[in-house]
């Protein structure tokens, strides 16, 4: 008998998919079950397919487009900060 | 800010990469590289990258990318005219990033930071900003050092414009 300890979601219809590690690839395997709850599903990020969505309220979505669409310049540490990041990669 | 003083790669995690050793002082951050990172690049849920001490065969530290959606809401209609896309806006998520113990105080922080900005950058899939779930008030403090902005109700996720990257890297 083997013991490991993995954390998964159960699908809104009940199903329980497990990734176990690669090792057990192709080996026939009896289960026991014991679990225990980590946590509701956090609503503010729900699932997009396998995109996740985080949801803004109105304030933060106004703050978030009006930064898009009159984006900050970078300060002039950053700007530095990205030139040495690239000359150390000889870019 | 400091690169790497060691021989280093950059590089999608592999099998080859020794997580067992790797301790950055958050359990948790610890945990996702040893068990959770690997079931997340294979189920393409999420891609890690290591920066990897090439001499001494050690992981020093790590990010991670994922694509993801704002869904923004409730905006004034002249807001919504102006937005390539609404109501989901695509992004990047920058889920996790972390320095092993024995590499901090070295500014790899900041330098993985900036791989994990440039390769969204240079993505090719569509992206309006990168956003970070900071996962505590240190965190949250150097995102901001990094002129990170925090969203005004949830000041531990934090985002950056890809324009001002763009003129971050290319001006």
């Amino acid at each position: 008998m083997h013991s490991i300890k993995l954390r998964s979601r159960v699908d809104a219809d009940g199903v329980l998919r497990l990734e176990v590690p690669v090792e057990l690839a192709n080996l026939e395997l009896e289960l026991v079950l014991v679990y225990e709850i980590a946590g509701e599903v956090n609503q503010e990020a729900t699932e997009l397919g396998d995109i996740p969505m985080i949801k803004l309220n109105r304030e933060d979505s106004m703050t978030f487009v009006e930064s898009l669409l009159n984006p900050p310049e970078p300060s002039s540490k950053m700007r530095m900060a990205a030139s040495d990041y690239k000359r150390s990669l000889g870019l | 800010m400091a690169s790497p003083s060691f021989a280093y790669a950059i590089e999608p995690l592999k099998a080859e990469h020794e997580r067992s050793l790797f301790s950055c002082g958050l359990e948790v951050l610890d945990r996702y590289l040893l068990q959770q990172a690997g079931q997340d690049l294979r189920r393409r849920v999420a891609a890690p990258f290591v920066l990897q001490d090439l001499d001494n065969k050690r992981i020093a530290g790590y990010y991670t990318l994922c694509a993801t959606a704002i869904l923004v809401q409730d905006l004034p209609p002249e807001l919504v005219k102006k937005l390539p896309r609404y109501p989901l806006i695509p992004a990047t998520l920058l889920g996790r990033l972390a320095v092993d113990s024995r590499y901090q105080g070295q500014g790899l922080g900041t330098f993985l930071l900036l791989d994990a900005l440039r390769r969204s950058l240079m993505s090719e899939i569509a992206s309006y900003a990168v956003v970070v779930d900071a996962i505590d008030a240190k965190a949250s403090v150097f995102y901001q050092h990094h002129q990170f902005i925090p969203f005004p109700n949830q000041p531990q996720r934090l985002y950056l414009p890809m324009a001002t990257l763009s003129s971050m890297f290319y001006v």
